[in-house]
Protein backbone atom coordinates (compact mmCIF):
# COMPACT_ATOMS: atom_id res chain seq x y z
CA UNK A 1 0.00 0.00 0.00
CA UNK A 2 1.42 3.28 -0.97
CA UNK A 3 2.31 5.71 1.73
CA UNK A 4 0.56 8.98 1.19
CA UNK A 5 2.09 11.96 2.85
CA UNK A 6 -0.49 13.62 4.98
CA UNK A 7 -1.28 17.09 3.74
CA UNK A 8 1.76 16.99 1.54
CA UNK A 9 4.25 17.42 4.35
CA UNK A 10 6.18 14.87 6.26
CA UNK A 11 5.13 14.97 9.82
CA UNK A 12 3.15 18.12 9.67
CA UNK A 13 1.39 17.29 12.87
CA UNK A 14 1.95 19.84 15.53
CA UNK A 15 1.95 18.75 19.12
CA UNK A 16 -0.43 20.68 21.22
CA UNK A 17 -2.90 21.53 18.50
CA UNK A 18 -6.43 21.16 19.73
CA UNK A 19 -8.03 17.94 18.61
CA UNK A 20 -10.71 18.26 16.00
CA UNK A 21 -14.20 18.14 17.18
CA UNK A 22 -13.14 18.35 20.73
CA UNK A 23 -15.87 19.60 22.94
CA UNK A 24 -15.42 21.48 26.14
CA UNK A 25 -11.75 21.97 26.48
CA UNK A 26 -11.45 24.74 28.99
CA UNK A 27 -8.03 25.38 27.62
CA UNK A 28 -6.29 27.68 30.00
CA UNK A 29 -4.49 30.52 28.33
CA UNK A 30 -2.94 33.49 30.01
CA UNK A 31 -3.10 37.07 28.88
CA UNK A 32 -1.17 37.73 25.68
CA UNK A 33 -1.03 41.42 26.05
CA UNK A 34 0.68 42.47 29.20
CA UNK A 35 1.58 41.57 32.71
CA UNK A 36 -1.60 40.73 34.53
CA UNK A 37 -2.78 43.76 36.43
CA UNK A 38 -4.50 42.09 39.32
CA UNK A 39 -2.59 39.00 40.39
CA UNK A 40 -4.01 35.93 42.05
CA UNK A 41 -2.73 35.74 45.61
CA UNK A 42 -2.31 39.50 45.89
CA UNK A 43 -4.57 42.28 47.08
CA UNK A 44 -7.27 43.04 44.53
CA UNK A 45 -7.58 46.66 43.36
CA UNK A 46 -10.21 48.47 45.36
CA UNK A 47 -12.85 50.49 43.53
CA UNK A 48 -16.03 52.47 43.89
CA UNK A 49 -18.46 52.39 40.97
CA UNK A 50 -22.02 53.56 40.37
CA UNK A 51 -24.78 51.05 39.83
CA UNK A 52 -26.65 50.85 36.55
CA UNK A 53 -29.92 51.23 38.44
CA UNK A 54 -30.44 53.88 41.10
CA UNK A 55 -27.99 56.30 42.63
CA UNK A 56 -26.09 53.98 44.88
CA UNK A 57 -22.39 53.33 44.64
CA UNK A 58 -20.59 50.11 45.43
CA UNK A 59 -17.16 49.88 47.01
CA UNK A 60 -15.29 46.59 46.95
CA UNK A 61 -13.61 47.08 50.31
CA UNK A 62 -16.96 47.80 52.00
CA UNK A 63 -18.04 44.30 51.08
CA UNK A 64 -14.85 42.52 52.04
CA UNK A 65 -14.60 44.37 55.38
CA UNK A 66 -18.15 43.22 55.97
CA UNK A 67 -17.00 39.62 55.63
CA UNK A 68 -18.23 39.08 52.09
CA UNK A 69 -16.56 37.14 49.33
CA UNK A 70 -16.98 39.14 46.13
CA UNK A 71 -17.38 37.69 42.64
CA UNK A 72 -16.82 40.13 39.77
CA UNK A 73 -18.39 39.19 36.47
CA UNK A 74 -17.47 41.24 33.41
CA UNK A 75 -20.67 41.64 31.44
CA UNK A 76 -21.92 42.68 27.99
CA UNK A 77 -25.60 42.50 27.14
CA UNK A 78 -25.28 41.03 23.65
CA UNK A 79 -22.01 39.16 23.72
CA UNK A 80 -22.91 35.60 22.62
CA UNK A 81 -20.85 34.09 25.41
CA UNK A 82 -22.71 36.12 27.99
CA UNK A 83 -25.99 35.29 26.30
CA UNK A 84 -25.34 31.57 26.51
CA UNK A 85 -24.95 31.79 30.27
CA UNK A 86 -28.16 33.80 30.75
CA UNK A 87 -30.64 33.17 27.96
CA UNK A 88 -32.30 30.20 29.61
CA UNK A 89 -33.31 32.07 32.74
CA UNK A 90 -34.29 28.86 34.51
CA UNK A 91 -30.88 27.34 33.95
CA UNK A 92 -28.84 30.54 33.85
CA UNK A 93 -25.32 29.72 34.93
CA UNK A 94 -24.82 33.04 36.69
CA UNK A 95 -28.26 33.39 38.26
CA UNK A 96 -27.99 29.86 39.59
CA UNK A 97 -24.62 30.64 41.13
CA UNK A 98 -26.01 33.80 42.71
CA UNK A 99 -28.89 31.85 44.21
CA UNK A 100 -26.68 29.00 45.31
CA UNK A 101 -24.37 31.28 47.31
CA UNK A 102 -26.75 34.04 48.39
CA UNK A 103 -26.89 32.79 51.97
CA UNK A 104 -23.18 32.15 52.20
CA UNK A 105 -21.86 35.71 52.38
CA UNK A 106 -21.01 35.80 48.70
CA UNK A 107 -21.78 38.93 46.68
CA UNK A 108 -21.89 38.97 42.89
CA UNK A 109 -21.25 42.20 41.01
CA UNK A 110 -21.75 42.42 37.24
CA UNK A 111 -19.20 44.82 35.75
CA UNK A 112 -19.64 46.65 32.48
CA UNK A 113 -16.48 48.36 31.18
CA UNK A 114 -17.76 49.06 27.66
CA UNK A 115 -17.60 52.71 26.69
CA UNK A 116 -20.93 54.45 26.51
CA UNK A 117 -20.81 54.81 22.72
CA UNK A 118 -20.70 51.07 22.19
CA UNK A 119 -23.90 49.02 22.00
CA UNK A 120 -22.60 46.87 24.86
CA UNK A 121 -22.30 50.01 27.02
CA UNK A 122 -25.75 51.33 26.21
CA UNK A 123 -27.62 51.90 29.45
CA UNK A 124 -31.07 51.11 28.09
CA UNK A 125 -29.90 47.88 26.52
CA UNK A 126 -28.27 46.79 29.76
CA UNK A 127 -31.46 47.65 31.66
CA UNK A 128 -33.46 45.54 29.20
CA UNK A 129 -31.20 42.58 29.83
CA UNK A 130 -31.43 43.00 33.58
CA UNK A 131 -35.21 42.71 33.29
CA UNK A 132 -35.26 40.02 30.63
CA UNK A 133 -32.75 37.78 32.32
CA UNK A 134 -34.01 38.47 35.85
CA UNK A 135 -30.58 39.61 37.00
CA UNK A 136 -30.87 40.33 40.70
CA UNK A 137 -27.26 41.14 41.50
CA UNK A 138 -25.98 44.70 41.04
CA UNK A 139 -24.55 45.79 37.72
CA UNK A 140 -21.83 48.43 37.98
CA UNK A 141 -20.89 50.96 35.31
CA UNK A 142 -17.19 51.38 34.50
CA UNK A 143 -17.58 53.32 31.27
CA UNK A 144 -14.06 54.73 31.26
CA UNK A 145 -12.66 51.25 31.83
CA UNK A 146 -10.49 52.19 34.79
CA UNK A 147 -11.52 49.26 36.94
CA UNK A 148 -11.56 46.80 34.06
CA UNK A 149 -8.01 47.74 33.13
CA UNK A 150 -6.89 47.61 36.76
CA UNK A 151 -8.04 44.00 36.87
CA UNK A 152 -6.86 43.19 33.36
CA UNK A 153 -10.39 42.18 32.39
CA UNK A 154 -10.25 41.03 28.79
CA UNK A 155 -13.45 39.25 27.94
CA UNK A 156 -17.12 39.05 28.69
CA UNK A 157 -17.53 37.07 30.77
CA UNK A 158 -14.30 37.30 32.79
CA UNK A 159 -14.61 36.24 36.40
CA UNK A 160 -12.69 37.26 39.51
CA UNK A 161 -13.15 36.07 43.08
CA UNK A 162 -11.94 38.20 45.99
CA UNK A 163 -11.89 36.79 49.50
CA UNK A 164 -12.78 38.55 52.74
CA UNK A 165 -9.19 39.74 53.11
CA UNK A 166 -9.47 41.51 49.77
CA UNK A 167 -7.14 39.02 48.13
CA UNK A 168 -7.76 37.82 44.58
CA UNK A 169 -8.26 34.05 44.68
CA UNK A 170 -9.46 33.23 41.16
CA UNK A 171 -9.31 34.88 37.74
CA UNK A 172 -10.54 33.44 34.48
CA UNK A 173 -13.43 31.81 32.73
CA UNK A 174 -16.78 30.92 34.14
CA UNK A 175 -16.52 27.29 33.12
CA UNK A 176 -14.60 24.88 30.97
CA UNK A 177 -16.67 25.07 27.80
CA UNK A 178 -15.71 27.76 25.34
CA UNK A 179 -18.02 26.43 22.65
CA UNK A 180 -20.89 28.49 21.33
CA UNK A 181 -23.70 26.88 23.25
CA UNK A 182 -22.34 24.33 25.65
CA UNK A 183 -22.20 24.82 29.38
CA UNK A 184 -19.13 23.29 30.96
CA UNK A 185 -19.15 20.38 33.34
CA UNK A 186 -16.70 22.25 35.53
CA UNK A 187 -17.75 25.66 36.80
CA UNK A 188 -14.54 27.23 38.00
CA UNK A 189 -16.33 29.88 40.03
CA UNK A 190 -18.48 27.38 41.91
CA UNK A 191 -15.45 25.20 42.50
CA UNK A 192 -13.34 28.05 43.84
CA UNK A 193 -16.14 29.46 46.00
CA UNK A 194 -16.75 26.09 47.61
CA UNK A 195 -13.06 25.69 48.29
CA UNK A 196 -12.75 29.17 49.79
CA UNK A 197 -15.83 28.66 51.96
CA UNK A 198 -14.42 25.35 53.16
CA UNK A 199 -11.15 27.02 54.06
CA UNK A 200 -9.32 25.03 51.43
CA UNK A 201 -6.74 25.99 48.86
CA UNK A 202 -8.24 26.96 45.53
CA UNK A 203 -7.12 24.24 43.14
CA UNK A 204 -7.68 26.10 39.86
CA UNK A 205 -6.71 29.72 40.34
CA UNK A 206 -6.42 30.85 36.75
CA UNK A 207 -7.96 29.81 33.45
CA UNK A 208 -8.37 31.33 30.06
CA UNK A 209 -11.46 33.55 29.99
CA UNK A 210 -13.31 33.10 26.71
CA UNK A 211 -15.71 35.54 25.12
CA UNK A 212 -15.99 38.92 23.48
CA UNK A 213 -13.33 41.53 24.07
CA UNK A 214 -14.23 44.13 26.65
CA UNK A 215 -15.15 47.17 24.57
CA UNK A 216 -12.88 49.71 26.21
CA UNK A 217 -12.85 53.35 25.16
CA UNK A 218 -10.04 54.22 22.77
CA UNK B 1 -30.96 25.40 -2.50
CA UNK B 2 -30.83 27.08 -5.88
CA UNK B 3 -31.42 24.47 -8.64
CA UNK B 4 -28.23 25.37 -10.47
CA UNK B 5 -26.30 25.06 -7.28
CA UNK B 6 -27.82 21.68 -6.65
CA UNK B 7 -26.73 20.45 -10.07
CA UNK B 8 -23.19 21.61 -9.49
CA UNK B 9 -23.10 19.96 -6.09
CA UNK B 10 -24.47 16.71 -7.47
CA UNK B 11 -21.92 16.76 -10.22
CA UNK B 12 -19.07 17.11 -7.78
CA UNK B 13 -20.35 14.26 -5.71
CA UNK B 14 -20.73 12.08 -8.80
CA UNK B 15 -17.15 12.80 -9.70
CA UNK B 16 -16.13 11.86 -6.22
CA UNK B 17 -14.82 15.31 -5.53
CA UNK B 18 -16.94 15.55 -2.46
CA UNK B 19 -17.18 19.27 -2.69
CA UNK B 20 -19.70 20.94 -0.52
CA UNK B 21 -19.50 24.43 -1.81
CA UNK B 22 -22.66 25.57 -0.18
CA UNK B 23 -23.43 27.10 3.10
CA UNK B 24 -25.78 24.64 4.64
CA UNK B 25 -27.03 26.75 7.49
CA UNK B 26 -29.03 29.82 6.71
CA UNK B 27 -28.79 32.85 8.97
CA UNK B 28 -31.46 32.90 11.58
CA UNK B 29 -31.32 36.66 11.88
CA UNK B 30 -29.50 39.62 10.45
CA UNK B 31 -27.33 39.68 13.52
CA UNK B 32 -26.35 36.05 13.27
CA UNK B 33 -22.68 35.43 12.55
CA UNK B 34 -23.62 32.54 10.30
CA UNK B 35 -24.23 34.92 7.42
CA UNK B 36 -20.81 36.53 7.81
CA UNK B 37 -18.78 33.42 7.02
CA UNK B 38 -19.29 31.02 4.13
CA UNK B 39 -17.86 27.57 4.61
CA UNK B 40 -17.10 24.90 2.04
CA UNK B 41 -14.91 21.83 1.90
CA UNK B 42 -13.17 19.69 -0.68
CA UNK B 43 -11.31 16.38 -0.56
CA UNK B 44 -7.94 16.00 -2.25
CA UNK B 45 -8.63 12.48 -3.50
CA UNK B 46 -11.49 11.04 -5.50
CA UNK B 47 -12.08 8.22 -3.04
CA UNK B 48 -11.26 7.26 0.51
CA UNK B 49 -8.66 4.54 0.34
CA UNK B 50 -9.01 2.30 3.36
CA UNK B 51 -6.29 2.99 5.91
CA UNK B 52 -5.04 6.13 4.17
CA UNK B 53 -5.64 9.71 5.20
CA UNK B 54 -7.56 11.80 2.69
CA UNK B 55 -6.65 15.47 3.08
CA UNK B 56 -9.62 17.78 3.41
CA UNK B 57 -9.53 21.54 2.91
CA UNK B 58 -12.17 23.49 4.81
CA UNK B 59 -12.51 26.99 3.46
CA UNK B 60 -13.97 29.88 5.41
CA UNK B 61 -14.76 33.07 3.50
CA UNK B 62 -15.13 35.84 6.03
CA UNK B 63 -17.06 39.01 5.30
CA UNK B 64 -14.83 42.06 4.76
CA UNK B 65 -13.97 43.88 7.96
CA UNK B 66 -14.72 40.91 10.22
CA UNK B 67 -12.34 38.39 11.69
CA UNK B 68 -12.36 34.90 13.18
CA UNK B 69 -9.85 33.42 15.61
CA UNK B 70 -6.73 31.27 15.36
CA UNK B 71 -6.13 28.11 17.43
CA UNK B 72 -4.75 30.38 20.15
CA UNK B 73 -7.29 33.22 19.97
CA UNK B 74 -5.19 35.50 22.15
CA UNK B 75 -6.62 37.68 24.87
CA UNK B 76 -10.22 37.31 23.73
CA UNK B 77 -12.38 35.34 21.33
CA UNK B 78 -12.64 31.64 20.65
CA UNK B 79 -11.03 29.49 17.99
CA UNK B 80 -12.88 28.12 14.97
CA UNK B 81 -14.02 24.56 15.48
CA UNK B 82 -14.74 21.67 13.16
CA UNK B 83 -16.51 18.55 14.40
CA UNK B 84 -16.86 15.31 12.46
CA UNK B 85 -20.32 13.81 12.22
CA UNK B 86 -20.16 10.54 10.33
CA UNK B 87 -19.68 6.79 10.62
CA UNK B 88 -17.54 5.56 13.47
CA UNK B 89 -15.31 3.57 11.14
CA UNK B 90 -13.74 6.80 9.92
CA UNK B 91 -12.09 9.56 11.90
CA UNK B 92 -11.00 13.11 11.36
CA UNK B 93 -7.38 14.12 11.87
CA UNK B 94 -5.85 17.22 13.38
CA UNK B 95 -6.46 20.74 12.18
CA UNK B 96 -3.64 22.62 10.51
CA UNK B 97 -3.92 26.37 10.67
CA UNK B 98 -2.49 29.07 8.44
CA UNK B 99 -0.48 31.84 10.01
CA UNK B 100 -2.74 34.38 11.77
CA UNK B 101 -2.47 38.14 12.14
CA UNK B 102 -2.14 40.25 15.26
CA UNK B 103 -5.24 42.25 16.07
CA UNK B 104 -5.10 44.97 18.70
CA UNK B 105 -8.09 46.43 20.54
CA UNK B 106 -8.35 49.27 23.07
CA UNK B 107 -7.26 48.17 26.51
CA UNK B 108 -4.05 46.59 25.16
CA UNK B 109 -5.92 43.50 24.08
CA UNK B 110 -4.05 41.35 21.58
CA UNK B 111 -5.80 38.68 19.55
CA UNK B 112 -4.59 36.31 16.83
CA UNK B 113 -7.06 36.35 13.99
CA UNK B 114 -7.91 35.42 10.44
CA UNK B 115 -9.45 37.76 7.89
CA UNK B 116 -10.64 37.27 4.31
CA UNK B 117 -10.41 33.67 3.22
CA UNK B 118 -8.86 31.10 5.53
CA UNK B 119 -8.41 27.43 4.73
CA UNK B 120 -7.87 24.87 7.48
CA UNK B 121 -6.45 21.54 6.43
CA UNK B 122 -7.33 18.27 8.02
CA UNK B 123 -7.84 14.70 6.85
CA UNK B 124 -10.22 11.80 7.17
CA UNK B 125 -9.14 8.17 7.50
CA UNK B 126 -11.16 4.99 7.11
CA UNK B 127 -10.06 2.49 9.75
CA UNK B 128 -9.69 -0.87 8.04
CA UNK B 129 -10.71 -3.08 10.94
CA UNK B 130 -13.73 -0.99 11.87
CA UNK B 131 -14.75 -0.63 8.23
CA UNK B 132 -14.68 -4.39 7.71
CA UNK B 133 -16.61 -4.94 10.93
CA UNK B 134 -19.24 -2.52 9.62
CA UNK B 135 -19.74 -4.66 6.50
CA UNK B 136 -17.35 -2.82 4.19
CA UNK B 137 -19.67 0.11 3.28
CA UNK B 138 -19.10 1.42 -0.23
CA UNK B 139 -19.50 5.09 0.62
CA UNK B 140 -18.19 7.40 3.28
CA UNK B 141 -20.67 10.22 3.86
CA UNK B 142 -20.08 12.67 6.67
CA UNK B 143 -20.71 16.20 7.79
CA UNK B 144 -18.21 18.70 9.09
CA UNK B 145 -19.99 20.87 11.60
CA UNK B 146 -18.16 24.16 11.80
CA UNK B 147 -18.49 26.84 14.43
CA UNK B 148 -16.92 30.26 14.54
CA UNK B 149 -16.81 33.41 16.56
CA UNK B 150 -16.71 36.42 14.29
CA UNK B 151 -16.03 39.96 15.44
CA UNK B 152 -15.75 43.53 14.23
CA UNK B 153 -17.28 46.21 16.40
CA UNK B 154 -19.45 43.53 17.96
CA UNK B 155 -19.03 39.77 18.16
CA UNK B 156 -21.35 37.08 16.81
CA UNK B 157 -21.43 33.32 16.73
CA UNK B 158 -21.93 31.44 13.52
CA UNK B 159 -22.13 27.89 12.36
CA UNK B 160 -22.31 25.94 9.15
CA UNK B 161 -22.23 22.33 8.12
CA UNK B 162 -20.71 20.91 4.98
CA UNK B 163 -21.43 17.43 3.68
CA UNK B 164 -18.85 15.30 1.98
CA UNK B 165 -19.30 11.97 0.26
CA UNK B 166 -16.53 9.74 -0.99
CA UNK B 167 -16.53 6.23 -2.42
CA UNK B 168 -14.53 3.86 -0.24
CA UNK B 169 -11.92 1.76 -1.96
CA UNK B 170 -9.19 -0.69 -1.15
CA UNK B 171 -7.45 0.29 -4.38
CA UNK B 172 -5.19 3.25 -4.96
CA UNK B 173 -7.17 6.45 -5.01
CA UNK B 174 -6.33 9.24 -7.39
CA UNK B 175 -6.14 12.94 -6.85
CA UNK B 176 -9.05 15.17 -7.51
CA UNK B 177 -7.59 17.38 -10.23
CA UNK B 178 -10.15 20.07 -9.61
CA UNK B 179 -8.90 20.53 -6.07
CA UNK B 180 -5.21 20.74 -6.92
CA UNK B 181 -4.99 24.53 -6.82
CA UNK B 182 -7.06 24.78 -3.64
CA UNK B 183 -4.68 22.47 -1.80
CA UNK B 184 -1.58 24.15 -3.21
CA UNK B 185 -2.85 27.49 -2.02
CA UNK B 186 -3.83 26.15 1.38
CA UNK B 187 -0.42 24.58 1.93
CA UNK B 188 1.35 27.77 0.94
CA UNK B 189 -0.53 29.52 3.76
CA UNK B 190 0.64 27.05 6.39
CA UNK B 191 3.77 27.74 8.39
CA UNK B 192 6.60 25.38 7.55
CA UNK B 193 6.49 22.40 9.95
CA UNK B 194 9.19 22.57 12.58
CA UNK B 195 10.55 19.18 11.54
CA UNK B 196 11.30 20.56 8.07
CA UNK B 197 12.92 23.83 9.08
CA UNK B 198 16.69 23.86 8.40
CA UNK B 199 18.71 24.42 11.55
CA UNK B 200 20.48 27.44 10.12
CA UNK B 201 17.21 29.24 9.44
CA UNK B 202 16.74 30.41 13.00
CA UNK B 203 18.07 29.99 16.52
CA UNK B 204 15.98 29.50 19.61
CA UNK B 205 16.65 29.04 23.28
CA UNK B 206 14.75 29.22 26.52
CA UNK B 207 16.67 30.27 29.59
CA UNK B 208 15.70 31.95 32.82
CA UNK B 209 12.11 32.29 31.69
CA UNK B 210 13.00 34.06 28.43
CA UNK B 211 12.44 32.66 24.95
CA UNK B 212 15.02 34.06 22.56
CA UNK B 213 14.40 33.70 18.83
CA UNK B 214 16.78 35.00 16.21
CA UNK B 215 16.94 34.68 12.45
CA UNK B 216 19.97 35.85 10.46
CA UNK B 217 19.34 38.99 8.42
CA UNK B 218 15.75 39.30 9.58
CA UNK B 219 14.39 42.83 9.44
CA UNK B 220 11.22 42.14 11.38
CA UNK B 221 10.00 39.23 13.52
CA UNK B 222 6.64 38.20 14.94
CA UNK B 223 5.92 35.23 17.15
CA UNK B 224 2.52 33.63 17.63
CA UNK B 225 2.48 31.37 20.70
CA UNK B 226 0.57 28.11 20.35
CA UNK B 227 -2.22 27.44 22.84
CA UNK B 228 -1.06 25.97 26.12
CA UNK B 229 -3.21 24.14 28.60
CA UNK B 230 -0.47 24.65 31.15
CA UNK B 231 -0.51 28.46 30.76
CA UNK B 232 3.02 28.32 29.40
CA UNK B 233 2.64 31.58 27.51
CA UNK B 234 4.33 34.95 27.12
CA UNK B 235 3.89 37.48 29.87
CA UNK B 236 3.57 40.32 27.38
CA UNK B 237 3.16 39.20 23.79
CA UNK B 238 1.89 42.64 22.86
CA UNK B 239 5.23 44.31 23.52
CA UNK B 240 7.68 41.48 23.16
CA UNK B 241 6.44 39.09 20.47
CA UNK B 242 6.87 41.52 17.59
CA UNK B 243 9.88 43.69 16.83
CA UNK B 244 12.09 45.10 14.11
CA UNK B 245 15.44 43.41 13.75
CA UNK B 246 16.66 39.85 13.92
CA UNK B 247 15.96 38.90 17.53
CA UNK B 248 12.96 38.54 19.82
CA UNK B 249 13.26 38.15 23.56
CA UNK B 250 9.97 37.06 25.07
CA UNK B 251 9.46 36.62 28.80
CA UNK B 252 7.32 33.65 29.73
CA UNK B 253 5.06 32.96 32.64
CA UNK B 254 6.47 30.76 35.38
CA UNK B 255 4.34 27.88 34.12
CA UNK B 256 6.69 27.55 31.14
CA UNK B 257 9.29 25.91 33.35
CA UNK B 258 6.94 22.97 33.78
CA UNK B 259 6.54 22.03 30.12
CA UNK B 260 8.83 20.12 27.81
CA UNK B 261 8.58 22.46 24.83
CA UNK B 262 7.39 25.90 23.91
CA UNK B 263 5.70 26.08 20.56
CA UNK B 264 4.40 28.64 18.16
CA UNK B 265 4.76 30.17 14.73
CA UNK B 266 7.61 32.54 13.92
CA UNK B 267 7.18 34.94 11.04
CA UNK B 268 10.20 36.89 9.92
CA UNK B 269 11.00 39.15 7.03
CA UNK B 270 14.21 39.71 5.16
CA UNK B 271 14.75 42.84 3.14
CA UNK B 272 12.51 45.84 3.34
CA UNK B 273 8.85 45.88 2.33
CA UNK B 274 8.52 46.92 -1.30
CA UNK B 275 12.09 45.96 -2.16
CA UNK B 276 12.72 43.20 -4.69
CA UNK B 277 14.58 41.17 -2.09
CA UNK B 278 11.78 41.34 0.47
CA UNK B 279 10.65 37.91 1.56
CA UNK B 280 8.56 36.65 4.45
CA UNK B 281 9.02 33.28 6.14
CA UNK B 282 6.56 31.54 8.44
CA UNK B 283 7.88 28.56 10.35
CA UNK B 284 6.79 26.50 13.29
CA UNK B 285 9.18 26.57 16.19
CA UNK B 286 9.42 24.04 18.97
CA UNK B 287 11.87 24.98 21.66
CA UNK B 288 12.95 22.62 24.42
CA UNK B 289 12.60 24.05 27.89
CA UNK B 290 15.88 23.72 29.70
CA UNK B 291 15.40 21.97 32.99
CA UNK B 292 18.03 21.72 35.65
CA UNK B 293 19.21 18.18 36.13
CA UNK B 294 19.11 17.24 39.81
CA UNK B 295 22.56 16.93 41.26
CA UNK B 296 23.14 13.31 42.28
CA UNK B 297 23.94 12.85 45.95
CA UNK B 298 27.55 12.13 46.80
CA UNK B 299 29.05 10.00 49.55
CA UNK B 300 29.84 13.17 51.47
CA UNK B 301 26.15 14.05 51.53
Amino acid sequence: MKKRTKLGFAGLLVAGVAALGATATGVAVAAQSSDAKAKVGEKAPDFTLPALKGDEKHTLSDYTKDGKIVVLEWFAPDCPYVVKHYQDTEKSTVNNLVNEFKDKDVVFLAMNSAHSGHPYGNKDRNMERVEEWKINHPMLVDADGTVGKAYGARTTPHMYIIDTDGVLRYAGGLDNDSSARGIGDVNYVRQALNEILAGETVTVTETRPYGCSVKYAK
Amino acid sequence: MHPAHQIVLSLFVCLGLALAGSQASQPSSAMDGTSLVRVSAVAEYQAAQVGEAVPIAVRFQIEDGWHTYWKNPGDTGAEMRIAYDGPEWARLGELHWPTPKRYLSPGDLLDFVHEGTVVLLTDVTVDQEAWEAAGRPETLAFDLNCEWFVCKEICLLGEGSVSLELPVTTETSYKNQGAREAFSEARRSLPRPWEDVPEQMYRASFENGVLTLSAPRATRMTFFPAPSKELALPVDALSEAEAKGDTLRIRYRDEASGVEHLEGVLVFERGNPGAVNHITYAIEVRVPVRTEEPVPPTDRD
